[in-house]
């Protein structure tokens, strides 16, 4: 039985009048991959903006292997969906910034920014202003300043938009590859990407989590061939932006 | 924490050299203009001359006349009647139009006899708004009252002796306005610190700092750094170039390096300020406007300002513009640089500026926190 890294109980939280969430509940084993889903507005972002301590929560109670408390910030990796880069600087560069500003020391932070690069395709690019790349490569060094700390979780936010076939398929790699070393929650609209990749699923809507289990379980429970199926009939078709 | 995140801020602010040319060299650039304002070290004054009896012997009495130490002369010009002179100033050829009555000099005459007590009545006419014109009055006055000093014998009864204060002797009129235009050096380094600061919120950077270990305090420091020595490089460029076109300024370097260390301080706090409220750079520029035209117009930087009183503290009077750091940032490198001013005389503006900068710096830190950074 794997150990739960992360705990999440009871997760409130509110803008005003609206309830964003609604006492969201649940847990990451090591070296699980867990996908959150849900519908646009449903929630996601604003979880994982409230585990990573950006925005507060109402209320909660967050364990980290089992101890109560506000998560350590150097075991959490959190790719945003926004690209946030430093475009005047070369992408060694602001790996290495990145490695400083978490105290990591100076050669394991040349040894693993080298290593990202290589991993995510960009190695040709390492003295190259982060401005002048193409969108997917900017994507890809999005995720790789995630990784500089070497965290426990990595928390993926839309990883995958705004990329090509190729780029999707060596993320989708990546991702896999990094699910050995640690802990990944993935939020995605895309449920390709989170059939291939997650081992759980977590379906968020209206702030509540209105289905869990894996792909296999989620598919066969509602009788759907594919997940966009099982999405669709538990979200229903309305627009929701 | 602070050296690494001011070093690669640095590296980006040395990444776009354009704005920091501009951020360097803006002040110096206003030196310049003010060179174009006050061109020679002699300031000259046009003076149309009517005389219906062409009294040649005064006109060339003040095209000769300068004052005492040669800073000032009168460069007259004959004019064929008083519409004509009217004509010359209002074109701009004259600041100012002399007429000679009929029997001027027969009346002199008449006074060192002493059939008479006063001359026959010169007529003084200009433009009354203009300060070029109460100067040129001035100097056209002294001209002409020293000629009947000297053609009737009669010495005037009031001695007098002028003193300069500090080294205000060797200095040019332009020098008069360095020590404001240094300070505007500082001043405009508003758009930067409020920039950078608010572009920190508008590209998610402060986003991935915040979920780092640095701190707020880190954070801002770090990005402040570099402002600073931008401002401090830009301060002394400025007193470079003044000193490229023969600017005599000279004093406590020390202190004045001090003063403009408290000044840029408390310029980077009110660029927190202003970024607290600003979520993107464009809105931060906009913003940044009022406190700049503040510093600039309100402190005395741009052009000398009237000081209008508050209350008294014992017996210092607390101005209105006193709340404005630059204000004390100004007189303090005036008093410096021209009144050659030692520490004690500079200390009241060194408590002022210190408590202020320390009070903008508090407000700033704090400020931004609550509204870019705090979370739950």
């Amino acid at each position: 039985m794997k150990e739960p890294v992360l705990t999440v109980k009871d997760l409130y939280k509110s803008y005003g009048r609206v309830e964003a969430l609604k006492g969201i509940s649940y847990s990451l084993k090591e070296h699980e991959i867990l996908a959150v889903l849900g519908p646009n507005g449903a929630g996601k972002t604003t979880e994982i903006n409230c585990l990573c301590g950006i925005i507060p929560f109402d209320s909660a109670q967050l364990y980290y292997r089992n101890e109560l408390g506000r998560l350590p910030k150097e075991k959490l990796g959190l790719c945003p969906q926004e690209l946030i880069i430093w475009k005047k600087l070369s992408l060694i560069e602001q790996l290495i910034y990145m490695g400083n500003l978490y105290e990591v020391p100076k050669n394991i932070s040349s040894l693993r920014a080298e290593e990202l690069l290589v991993n995510l395709g960009l190695i040709d690019k390492r003295r190259a202003l982060a401005g002048s790349l193409s969108g997917g490569m900017k994507r890809r060094l999005n995720v790789a300043l995630s990784l500089m700390h070497d965290p426990e979780i990595l928390i993926l936010d839309e990883p995958e938009a705004g990329l090509d076939p190729q780029s999707r398929i060596l993320l989708r790699n990546f991702i896999k590859i990094q699910a050995k070393k640690r802990s990944v929650i993935l939020t995605t609209h895309n449920m390709d990407e989170a059939e291939r990749l997650a081992d759980r699923l977590i379906l968020i809507d209206h702030g509540e989590i209105i289905e869990e289990g894996s792909p296999s379980y989620m598919k066969e429970r509602y009788s759907c061939s594919n997940l966009e199926e099982v999405f669709i009939h538990l979200t229903g078709r309305s627009l929701r932006d | 924490m602070i050296g690494k995140i001011a070093k690669t801020s640095m590296k980006e602010q040395l990444r776009s050299p354009v704005i920091l040319l501009l951020s360097l060299l803006t002040a110096p650039l206003f030196v310049l203009i003010y060179v174009l304002f006050f061109p020679s070290e002699t300031s000259s004054f046009d003076v149309a001359y009517y005389s219906q009896e062409r009294n040649q012997a005064l006109l060339e009495y003040m095209n000769n006349w300068s004052m005492e130490d040669q800073t000032v002369n009168l460069n007259m010009h004959w004019v064929n009647s008083p519409q004509e002179g009217s004509k010359d100033i209002e074109q701009g050829e004259a600041q100012v139009l002399v007429i000679i009555p009929e029997g001027f000099e027969d009346s002199l005459d008449q006074v060192k006899s002493g059939l008479r007590e006063q001359s026959e009545r010169v007529i003084f006419s200009g433009d009354l708004s203009s300060s070029m014109y109460s100067i040129a009055f001035i100097m056209t006055y002294s001209s002409i009252d020293q000629y009947i000093s000297q053609r009737t014998g009669h010495i005037s009864p009031f001695a007098m002796e002028e003193q300069p204060l500090g080294n205000s002797m060797e200095l040019r009129e332009i020098d008069y306005y360095i020590p404001g235009l240094m300070i505007f050096a500082l001043i405009i380094l508003l758009f930067q610190v409020s920039m950078n600061l608010s572009g920190l919120v508008e590209s998610g950077i402060l986003k991935r700092l915040r979920l780092t270990r640095a701190t707020t305090l880190e954070i801002l420091s770090g990005y402040s750094i570099p402002v600073v020595l931008i401002g401090l490089c830009s301060f002394f460029l400025t007193l470079l170039v003044a000193k490229l076109f023969g600017s005599n300024l000279h004093g406590n370097w020390l202190l004045t390096a001090l003063v403009a260390l408290l000044t840029t301080l408390a310029i980077t706090a009110t660029g927190m300020i202003v970024s607290a409220f600003a979520s993107s750079t464009s809105s931060a520029f906009i913003m940044a406007n009022f406190p700049l035209m503040l510093f600039m117009f309100f402190s005395g930087a741009m052009y000398p300002i009237k000081k209008i009183t508050m209350f008294n503290l014992g017996n210092i009077s607390i101005g209105v513009f006193d709340l404005l750091p630059t204000t004390h940032g100004v007189n303090a490198l005036h008093k410096l640089l021209v009144l050659q001013s030692d520490f004690s005389g500079i200390l009241y503006e060194l408590i002022c500026l210190t408590l202020l900068t320390v009070l903008f710096l508090a407000f700033g830190v704090r400020l931004y926190y609550k509204r870019q950074m705090e979370i739950g």
